[in-house]
């Protein structure tokens, strides 16, 4: 029964589906191979290789234990960009990379590319959207690269965040002056510069390896945002047209810069993002003086048109090309601005449905900077809010939920024990429980412990038969959520009762969420409805206030 | 009552080529399939079992596929071919059953529905751990490039993951000289620059030749250790949460861990 001296072939390309067989004994396929390959690959000595166990991830958990086990599932912070009316109107040059290079000489400096990368890695990494998600592209089979339509994380640094993108700065040279940024033009740090060449043998070596998905690039404003873009331009074009890169590339658009050079990258970018920074205009004004919210949002509605009008021709024309295929992000930062989480929720709604954008990231505001305008944050950035808005934006998303729903201006904060969704089933008990083998499809998605695939699922399912618990423990609904919400033919899986203080205490008990010392607060006992009422917000004040 | 157990090889092509014959004996000596069974290994003789053993034979392979791919789908069909590349030494009997369920109903694509089917819902549960241990690959996998210009990527998957790699890295590099070898399979695939990309078994790695990197290697991996390092903010460190995504089984082959 052993098989030996037999390989198989399988036919390139084309899915796995789509493979052949064919038996070859393996001393033809030697043959085949030239003398040289033969020694290169195949020899004698094995490599012996010993296995540290594996921490088996628990599926069920990641489906909707945390509403955000999706591929984007990155959360981090943010430098941005976004500038006034454009002051010096430089000349364009013809579409052509050559001038941007010459541009690029006199910041390039000296230092080797180690230190460069430091340094302008170490500039870049408060952006957030390390994501390489939102396009489908094969190979051409003449260059290097193709994309996946949910992205791939390569590594995770120390901070759990995703390292998907080879995520730096052009440059971190800038003339203006964000309150929040490290790389304001009043800030004493090392500055320099990378060169297009660096950028793409960076890209192509790192890319080679698998190490990365492609090329986050953004930049400090040098001269003006016009000037900026057409340095990035360079490099994209270079890595695009010379290095043939066919992988993903995502760039940033400076607000004020030239709407037809925004348009000459787009259609090298598979995804652009203009950054917000800050939820309101106000907030703006106060910490980004040379921004404003007007220069934002212009770009923003290019990109948006450009985008609808690319898919447009593309529809027609095959070969069109694609303008920014991967559609439009944008990200704000929280906790550095008095906003409330709704109307962080209500903007990002807004941005989702008059930009069309694909995503919006949150960054919790890290305090680089000492500045008497930005908040002390004795507890660190604040990370819990952070997650509950990405929780909430999946509710957003894909779960058919409204910001109104979610939070009201009596309630304007997230729930610092509960997620989002779990909240808002605990303040509509009324319509709770759903019978599993026949609710809709868009009900059985607000059900706590139910996510996207596991309401497809059931969907499917319950159509060739009647559905008991114990097929919705395989098809990976988390029961230990789910329970208070649902029933199967009319009956509950155990005898609870469907009562606020209850199902809280239980949910958090088995979350082991439950506060230390929970009767503690306020100094006198309190209810678990009770408890369910502190936001994030006035839980992070009192404990402020405990602290003092 | 007898039940025959089929044993086959432990691949694609023998597992089918095992539900081709237990298909065939179920029909032919009225025992129907509730009777027979298909394993990849002897684990301990049963009573009141016949052992046979079934030897792969393409053609028989070839006919089961087309009929999958015909009366199941393609989603079903690859959803097999997952589970079959799985660890787990129930996987046969799960593919197995998970067919005739498929073939006995009017629609067989719709045979991952059927959730209530203990053999269908463990096709999908060994499914849905190759896939995601293939993803992992795609994520974590490392090129190392030799002196001759060839990447060399060396990986220790639990299930037998290697070939579904194929597609995705031939056409991602097609101007590379590649080699993915499977350390645990002791077999490789290879791909040859602007040329199809092949399987081969029962090879060994030369430590000695595979270990020749090539000048630029270690600065590159220098490179990326820093950037990985720089990237991550200190004030949001979350060591826990880095295990949770990438668990330390991968790490041993990811320079910027090394
Ligand atoms: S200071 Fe410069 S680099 Fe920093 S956010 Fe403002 S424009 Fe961007």
């Amino acid at each position: 029964m052993r098989r030996k001296n037999i390989c198989l072939i399988f036919i390139k390309n084309v899915d796995i589906i789509e493979h052949l067989f064919y038996y070859i004994s393996m001393e033809r396929e030697r043959e085949e191979l030239s003398e040289e390959k033969k020694t290169e690959y195949r020899t004698a000595g094995s490599t012996g290789e010993d296995a540290e166990e594996n921490v088996e991830s628990n599926i069920e958990e990641s489906i909707e234990g945390n509403i955000e086990g999706d591929a984007e599932e990155t959360a981090e912070r943010n430098t941005g960009y976004g500038c006034r009316e454009i002051e010096e109107r430089k000349e364009l040059p013809a579409a052509g990379p050559r001038s941007g290079e010459a541009l690029v000489k006199e910041e390039g400096g000296e230092l080797p590319v180690m230190e460069k990368l430091r340094i302008l890695t170490d500039a870049a990494k408060y952006d957030v959207a390390c994501t390489s998600s939102g396009v489908e592209r094969k190979g051409s089979g003449k260059g290097m690269g193709n994309t996946k339509l949910a992205g791939i994380c390569h590594s995770f640094s120390a901070d759990g965040r995703c390292i998907s993108l080879l995520k730096i700065l052009f440059t971190n040279y800038c003339i203006y002056d964000c309150k929040y940024c490290v790389n304001r033009i009043s800030n004493d740090v090392e500055r320099t510069a990378f060169t297009p060449e660096e950028i793409c043998s960076l890209t192509m070596n790192f890319y080679k390896r698998n190490y990365i998905e492609g090329l986050f690039l953004s930049s400090g404003i040098i001269k003006n945002p016009s000037y900026t873009m057409e340095l990035i331009y360079t490099a994209i074009w270079k890595l695009r047209n010379i290095y043939r890169f066919e992988g993903y590339i995502h760039v940033k658009a400076i607000p004020g810069a030239d709407a037809e050079i925004i348009y000459r990258l787009g259609l090298l970018a598979d995804r652009m993002s203009v950054n917000l920074e800050l939820p309101t205009a106000e907030g703006l004004r106060n910490l980004a003086p040379n921004k404003n919210r007007t220069t934002i949002l212009k770009p923003m509605r290019q990109i948006q048109n450009g985008i609808v009008s690319s898919k447009e021709e593309v529809a027609l024309y095959r070969h069109a090309p694609q303008f920014v295929p991967a559609g439009q992000s944008t990200q704000m930062i929280i906790g550095a601005t008095p906003e409330s989480d709704y109307q962080i929720v209500s903007v990002a709604e807004s941005l989702y449905q008059k930009f069309a954008l694909k995503r919006v990231f949150y960054s919790a505001f890290v305090r680089v900077n000492e500045d008497k305008t930005l908040p002390a944050l004795p507890g660190g950035p604040p990370l819990l809010r952070e997650h509950r808005l990405y929780q909430a934006d999946f509710l957003l998303r894909y779960y058919g939920f409204e910001a109104k729903e979610l939070l009201s201006e009596e309630r304007p904060n997230f729930n610092v024990l509960l997620d989002p969704k779990c909240d808002w089933a605990l303040r509509h008990l009324e319509l709770f429980p759903v019978e599993v083998n026949k609710a809709p499809y868009e009900v059985l998605l607000r059900v706590p412990g139910i996510g996207v695939k596991s309401a497809q699922r059931i969907v499917r399912g319950r159509r060739l038969s009647n559905l008991q618990f114990d097929d919705l423990k395989k098809i990976g609904v988390v029961l230990k959520r789910a329970l208070y919400f649902i029933c199967c033919n009319g009956k509950m899986m155990y005898r609870t009762k469907i009562e606020e203080d209850y199902i809280t205490r239980n949910l958090l008990d088995t979350d082991n969420k439950r506060p230390p010392q929970p009767d503690i607060i306020n100094g006198r006992e309190v209810t678990y409805k009770q408890l369910s009422l502190f936001d994030d917000v006035t839980w992070t004040r009192k404990k402020l206030a405990d602290i003092r | 009552m007898e039940i025959v157990v089929f044993l086959c090889e432990n691949s694609i092509e023998g597992i089918l080529t095992g539900v081709y014959d237990a298909w065939a004996e179920a029909l032919s000596s009225g025992l129907g399939h509730a009777r027979c069974r298909l394993q990849t290994e002897l684990l301990q003789p049963e009573l009141f079992c016949t052992y046979r053993e079934t030897a792969p034979d393409m053609e028989k392979a070839g006919k089961v596929i087309r009929t999958l791919r015909k009366r199941l789908g393609e989603e079903v069909y690859e959803c097999l071919c997952y589970a079959m590349a799985s660890r787990e030494p129930d996987k046969a009997e799960a593919v197995y059953k998970t067919i005739v369920a498929g073939l006995s109903m009017k629609q067989g694509y719709r045979v991952l529905d059927k959730v209530t089917d203990p053999y269908v819902a463990r096709c999908f549960d060994l499914k849905r751990n190759v896939g995601s241990e293939i993803h992992r690959e795609l994520e974590f996998l490392r090129f190392q490039e030799l002196r001759s210009g060839v990447l060399l990527a060396k990986i220790h998957p639990k299930n037998d993951v290697l070939m579904y790699l194929g597609p995705h890295f031939s056409d991602r590099l097609p101007l590379e000289n590649f080699l993915i070898y499977d350390m645990s399979r002791r077999k490789a695939l290879f791909h040859e620059k602007e040329k199809d990309w092949y399987m081969m078994e029962a090879l060994e790695l030369d430590a000695g030749k595979a270990g020749r990197i090539s000048t630029e290697e270690e600065y590159y991996q220098d490179l990326f250790r820093m950037f990985c390092h720089t990237i991550a903010i200190e004030s949001r460190e979350n060591r826990a949460l880095q295990r949770q995504f990438l668990p330390l089984y991968f790490r041993d082959v990811m320079p910027e861990f090394a």
